[in-house]
């Protein structure tokens, strides 16, 4: 792997500027718009934000993977909302009764398997039909939310478990269960990227197909475990935030894909494919958070939040664009 | 009379209807640099991507050392040595040289991971022998000119051992320095037992690096000489006419 120069330190630092920036400037603004006593960058407040930020955030390290990839995928939030489906509703099954609280690992690892046979089912058909993954997955997104109807109708589907419950706020340290699986997600995520085969093909089958396959790469079977990824991760974000709410409303997850493009895109990873970061990407996540919690806490409403985040999205890609731009024109030099 | 190295024995492929290799029949030796020429859709790359499994024929069969072999995809062909060294290239911009020489067949610690350093001093090694001026080895190979991603794209051919080497207009977007060194590379390879397919336009070229030319046209092969018989004019008129003079005369 290429060893970062200037440009890409500053690129790959800008998100984590950005960050601090936002702190800053909220914890400023904060004490003096703010309605309430507390500091903004309490530590407290801190972790609570990583934990807010776990639903959002593994899927959108997820949908780094498969972007590097140079596909995208537009079902994660359908896929979310059906796992999490399957988890509460299979823990109602008699069969599950007779577990006690061994139904819960076994629920969950449904709900991991649903992920994973949906990315399965996006992954096969992108390999399969050569039709482009935007296409494919606009269509299961339609699809999944549909079987998420399917399953319930409009009704919410719930189950309480209080041990559930106790393990979904478990903390060490303070860091409550979904942090830390963000973390670890993070982190693993990060080894694959940037130490494994896989990683690397990865890479290289988003800057350039068709030299992948010439060097003989399995390019269809490469972007399926790809798919089973991030489908899988779909579910285990649903796992760690269903576990402790133990209800799920069919409309559920709606949006998280843009979300968690959005905050890939903020990370600095490229829609075209071949470049991006899964740090970078823990970056854009933080970085929305961050935004909607510092606006709510110096008293902006919700539809301002959404309106100052896909301005500032635009920003970024704006600068990014001429950063490269720059980029290319000290080459020709 | 030794064994070709491949033979290619009436490969047929046909487009939609529309004939882009018929009935060609061609062959390589060990240390010998075979030229294929004719025009921009007479079928040489088709031909040849079929060598290279890119593509499957309709019909024909390819022999490599005399034994019948299946290509299907480029994997098959790598198992018989046959490494192809693409007009564009097919290097993965935003990875380095080292990950490029070895995409698809990176090097591994022995718990899996990729093994950069070895990959790296791997590629300077081979670089040392094919062009001692390369130095980039750590930007991403979009930086590099053109020659220099040239000898990345030789470099993987010849670190896996490359018998049967395909090589598709690879001084087409090279300076004359450059093309240089391209030639006196593919004569190295020759001394060590190469076979060399040589795809190009440049009459002048084929004659001086090749041993032996196949002209086709239109899909069709028009004749195969060799160089030392045969003047420019000669391979110009097979090309245009699609006939070999001497052989009407």
């Amino acid at each position: 792997m290429q060893r970062m120069n200037t440009t890409d330190l500053i690129k790959g630092g800008a998100i984590w500027g950005f960050i601090v920036l936002e702190l800053v400037f909220f914890s400023v603004a904060g004490s003096f718009w703010s309605l309430s006593e507390s500091a903004f960058m309490d530590f407290d407040n801190m972790l609570l934000l990583l934990k807010q930020s776990a639903p959002i955030g593994i899927i959108a390290v997820g949908m780094t993977i498969i972007m590097i990839n140079g596909n995208i995928d537009l079902s994660v939030g359908a896929t979310f909302a059906l796992s999490a489906v399957v988890m509460l509703d299979s823990m109602n099954w008699p069969i599950m009764a007779g577990l006690g609280d061994w139904a819960i690992p076994v629920a969950w690892l449904l709900a991991l398997l649903t992920g994973a046979v949906l990315g399965f089912i996006n992954g096969i058909i992108v390999w399969k039909t050569g039709v482009d993954a935007f296409i494919v997955t606009l269509g299961s997104m339609l699809g999944f939310r549909g079987l998420v109807f399917m399953y319930n109708g409009e009704n919410p589907t719930f189950h309480l478990n209080w041990t559930m419950v106790d393990i979904a706020e478990w903390d060490a340290l303070g860091v409550e269960t979904p942090a830390l699986v963000l973390i670890a997600v993070v982190v693993v995520a990060w080894l694959i990227m940037t130490r494994t085969v896989h990683g690397r093909n990865a890479y290289a089958i988003g800057n350039n197909r068709e030299a992948a396959v010439n060097a003989g790469l399995r390019v269809g079977p490469h972007m399926l475990i790809n798919f089973v990824i991030i489908g899988t991760l779909a579910a285990l974000s649903a796992v760690a935030f269903y576990s402790a709410s133990g209800s799920v409303n069919p409309n559920d997850g709606m949006l998280f894909e843009l979300w968690a493009i959005t905050a890939v895109v903020l990370g600095g990873t490229k829609l075209t494919g071949g470049s991006g970061s899964i740090i970078g990407t823990f970056g854009g996540v933080i970085a929305i958070q961050l935004l909607r919690k510092g606006l709510g806490h110096i008293g902006a409403d919700t539809e301002t939040v959404n309106l100052v985040i896909g301005s500032i999205l635009i920003a970024v890609l704006f600068l990014d664009r001429q950063l490269n731009r720059k980029g290319q024109e000290e080459l020709k030099v | 009379m030794t064994t070709p190295l491949v033979e290619m024995r009436n490969m047929s492929i046909s487009f939609g209807g529309i004939k882009a290799v018929d009935n060609v029949t061609v062959d390589l030796y060990p240390g010998e640099v075979v030229g294929l020429l004719g025009h921009n859709g007479a079928g040489k790359s088709t031909l040849i991507k079929m060598l290279s499994g890119a593509y499957a024929p309709d019909a024909g069969e390819i022999f490599i050392n005399g034994e019948k072999a299946t290509i299907t995809n480029p994997r098959d062909a790598r198992r018989y040595n046959i490494e192809t060294i693409y007009q564009t290239l097919a290097l993965a911009d935003n990875l380095d040289a080292a990950s490029n020489l070895f995409l698809g067949r990176e090097l591994v610690t022995p718990l899996g991971l990729v093994n950069d350093a070895a990959m790296e001093s791997e590629t300077r090694k081979i670089m040392a022998r094919l062009n001692p001026n390369f130095q980039k080895f750590n930007a991403p190979v979009s930086a590099l000119s053109g020659g220099q991603r040239q000898s990345v794209a030789i470099a993987r051919a010849v670190y896996f051992n490359a018998r049967i080497l395909i090589m598709d207009e690879p001084t087409a977007a090279l300076g004359p320095h450059e093309t240089q060194m391209v030639a006196e590379l593919i004569q190295q390879l020759k001394a060590d037992g190469i076979g060399i397919f040589l795809i190009d336009h440049d009459v002048h070229q084929v004659l001086d690096l090749c041993d032996r030319a196949s002209v086709m046209k239109n899909g069709e092969l028009v004749g195969t000489v060799n160089t030392a018989d045969v003047t420019d004019d000669d391979l110009l008129s097979m090309i245009i006419l699609g006939k070999n003079p001497k052989q009407a005369a």
